[in-house]
C-alpha cells in the first residue's frame, strides 16, 4: 500500500503560497537593503582611531555575530516590549532582526573590504594632498566597494534562506503559509515539496544572477575572481 | 562548450542537465515508493512492539513535560499509562503539536492522538473513537479593564488575537472573526508572552486551558463570549481497514468518562500545579 500524492489541495491553495513568497522576497529585499549602510556605519566605527567608539561597537558586532538569529528574533519581539514602551509588529520585529544579522556581517566584510586596499593607495592620495576622508571617498571606498559586492550578493542568499525565522512569530512568509495550508489540508507531503521548490526557484535565480555580477566585475578586473 | 571557471573543466550544459535529470530521478523514486504503510494493524504493531505511542502537546492541562524531570503529566499521559496497562503494553509519549497531530497519525508516528477536537474537516483525515472524553467551551483570555461579551463585539479590525496555529480554535477563530488580527503562535507559552508584552489583547483558548493560563498572570479574566461555542474533544487514530483498536478505544473512553475518571484525571492535574479544581469549569458536560 503505497502513499497517494495529491497535488490538487496545494494548487488550489497556490495563490496564498504566492502571497507568502512575496513577504518573503520584500522581507528579504529590505533587510538587505537596510543593512548595508547600517553595517557600512558600524564598519567604519569599529575603524575610528577613538577607542571609546571602536571598542563597544566591537564587542556589539561580536555579540550579534556570537547569537543565533531566532533567540535575538524571540527577544525583539516578546521580551523587548515588556522593558520599553514599543510594540513591535511581526514584520518590524522580523525586519529588525534581520537587518542587524545583515549589517553585523556586512560590517565584518566591510572592514576586511577596506583593509585589503594597498597602503600605497592610501600613501598615493595624501601625496597628491587628500585629507584622510577624502581619500576614503574617492579612493579607497569605491576599490573596496567593488570587491565586497559578490560576497555582498551571497550574503543576499543566505538571508533569503534566514528569513524563514519570521515564520515563528506569525509573520505570514511563505514558510508560515505552508505551514497553514499543510494543517488545513492534512498534506504536508505535497505542501512542503511545493514550498521546497518555490524557494529553490527564486534562490537559483539570485544565485545566477549573483555569479553573472561575480564575472563581468572579473572581467574589469576588480572581482575577487583573477 | 567548455569554460574554465574556479578550476572546473566539466562541459557546463552537460553538468547542469545531468543535475536536473538526477533530481527528476529522485523526486520519481520518493514518488513510486512513497510512505508504505505497514500492511499490519496498528493493534498488532502496538502488542508486537509491546509499546503504546500516544501523542502529547505541550498544553496543559492536555499535558505538560517538566523540562527537569522530563515527566509527562496531564489528562492525555494519565489516560495513556490507564490504556498501556489495560493492553499490557508500556506506554510512550510522542511530542506533537495541535497542528501537525494529524500528520502524526498519518505517517505513523504515533498510535493514538488524545484530546483531539472534533471537527468534520480532521474527520476526513483521521478516525475518532466516537465517545468524547472532555466538554469544553472556547473562551478568552482578556485584560481585567476589557468589556467583551459576545463574538460580535470582537469582529473588528482593532480586535488582536492569539491561538495555536493549526488547532481547532485557529479554525474557528480565523472563519467567525473575518475582521480581526489572528496571530498564530506555535504554543500556549507563546499566546501568553505576546499577551503579556501587549501584541495581543486576547488570546483565545479552550477554557480549562485558560484557567490555567490565567494563573500565571496579572491582570487577566476568562471570558466566555456568547453564543457560547462548545466543543469537544476525543481519541483519534489512524484510518484503517482494521478496526480493533478504534472500537476498543470507544468502549474505553466511555468507560472512563462515565466512570468520572477523565474528570478525576483533569481535577489531578489542576491540584498538582497548584490550581484549586473549584474555579475550573468542570470537562463533563452533565455538569456544565
Amino acid at each position: 500500500m503505497g502513499y497517494s500524492w495529491d497535488f490538487t489541495p496545494v494548487l488550489r491553495a497556490m495563490d496564498l503560497l504566492l502571497l507568502g513568497l512575496g513577504n518573503t522576497l520584500m522581507l528579504t529585499a529590505l533587510a538587505f537593503l537596510l543593512g548595508l549602510p547600517v553595517g557600512i556605519a558600524l564598519a567604519l566605527a569599529r575603524l575610528s582611531r577613538h577607542r571609546v567608539i571602536a571598542w563597544p561597537v566591537g564587542l556589539m558586532v561580536d555579540f550579534l555575530r556570537c547569537t543565533p538569529a531566532l533567540v535575538q528574533l524571540f527577544w525583539l519581539f516578546f521580551a523587548l516590549p515588556r522593558l520599553l514602551p514599543v510594540r513591535l509588529s511581526p514584520f518590524g520585529a522580523a525586519l529588525m532582526a534581520l537587518t542587524v544579522l545583515s549589517a553585523a556581517f556586512v560590517s565584518e566584510v566591510f572592514r576586511g573590504g577596506i583593509v585589503s586596499v594597498e597602503r600605497t593607495q592610501w600613501e598615493g592620495a595624501r601625496a597628491i594632498g587628500m585629507t584622510s576622508r577624502q581619500a576614503m571617498r574617492r579612493v579607497i571606498l569605491p576599490q573596496a566597494v567593488k570587491r565586497m559586492i559578490p560576497v555582498f550578493l551571497e550574503r543576499l542568499v543566505e538571508l533569503l534562506k534566514m528569513s524563514t525565522i519570521a515564520s515563528t512569530i506569525s509573520y505570514p512568509d511563505l514558510l508560515f503559509r505552508a505551514q497553514d495550508i499543510a494543517q488545513a489540508t492534512y498534506r504536508p507531503l505535497e505542501v512542503f515539496t511545493v514550498t521546497a521548490l518555490l524557494y529553490l526557484v527564486v534562490i537559483a535565480a539570485t544565485s545566477e544572477a549573483t555569479r553573472r555580477v561575480e564575472r563581468h566585475l572579473a572581467r574589469s578586473g576588480e572581482g575577487t575572481v583573477h | 562548450m567548455t569554460e574554465h571557471h574556479s578550476g572546473q573543466t566539466i562541459p557546463r550544459c552537460l553538468a547542469r542537465t545531468a543535475r536536473i535529470v538526477a533530481a527528476v530521478l529522485l523526486i520519481l523514486a520518493l514518488a513510486t515508493t512513497g510512505l508504505r504503510a505497514d500492511s499490519k494493524s496498528t493493534w498488532d504493531m502496538i502488542k508486537e512492539r509491546g509499546t503504546l505511542r500516544i501523542g502529547v502537546v505541550q498544553a496543559e492541562p492536555y499535558a505538560f513535560s517538566d523540562p527537569i524531570t522530563k515527566q509527562w503529566t496531564g489528562m492525555a499521559p494519565s489516560y495513556g499509562r490507564a490504556l498501556a496497562e489495560a493492553l499490557g503494553v508500556k506506554p510512550e509519549f510522542v511530542e506533537v503539536t495541535w497542528g501537525t497531530a494529524v500528520a502524526a497519525l498519518q505517517a505513523n508516528k504515533i498510535d493514538l492522538m488524545p484530546n483531539l477536537s472534533v471537527t468534520p474537516q480532521r474527520a476526513t483525515a483521521v478516525e475518532y473513537s466516537n465517545a468524547p472524553l472532555s466538554y469544553s467551551a472556547l473562551a478568552l483570555l482578556v485584560h481585567q479593564a476589557t468589556t467583551v461579551t459576545t463574538w460580535d463585539e470582537l469582529d473588528k479590525p482593532e480586535t488582536r488575537i492569539a491561538v495555536s496555529q493549526g488547532s481547532s480554535e485557529d479554525a474557528y477563530v480565523t472563519q467567525r472573526l473575518k475582521k480581526a488580527q489572528i496571530f498564530r503562535f506555535g504554543s500556549y507559552s507563546e499566546d501568553l508572552a505576546a499577551f503579556q508584552n501587549g501584541t495581543v489583547t486576547a488570546v483565545a483558548l479552550y477554557h480549562p486551558s485558560l484557567v490555567v493560563l490565567a494563573s500565571k498572570v496579572d491582570d487577566a479574566k476568562i471570558v466566555v463570549p456568547k453564543p457560547v461555542r462548545s466543543t469537544f474533544s476525543d481519541t483519534a487514530v489512524r484510518r484503517e481497514p482494521d478496526k480493533t483498536l478504534r472500537d476498543w478505544l470507544t468502549t474505553t473512553n466511555i468507560y472512563f468518562y462515565n466512570t468520572g475518571a477523565s474528570q478525576q484525571w483533569y481535577e489531578q492535574f489542576l491540584l498538582a500545579r497548584g490550581i484549586d479544581p473549584k474555579t475550573s469549569p468542570s470537562i463533563l458536560k452533565e455538569q456544565q
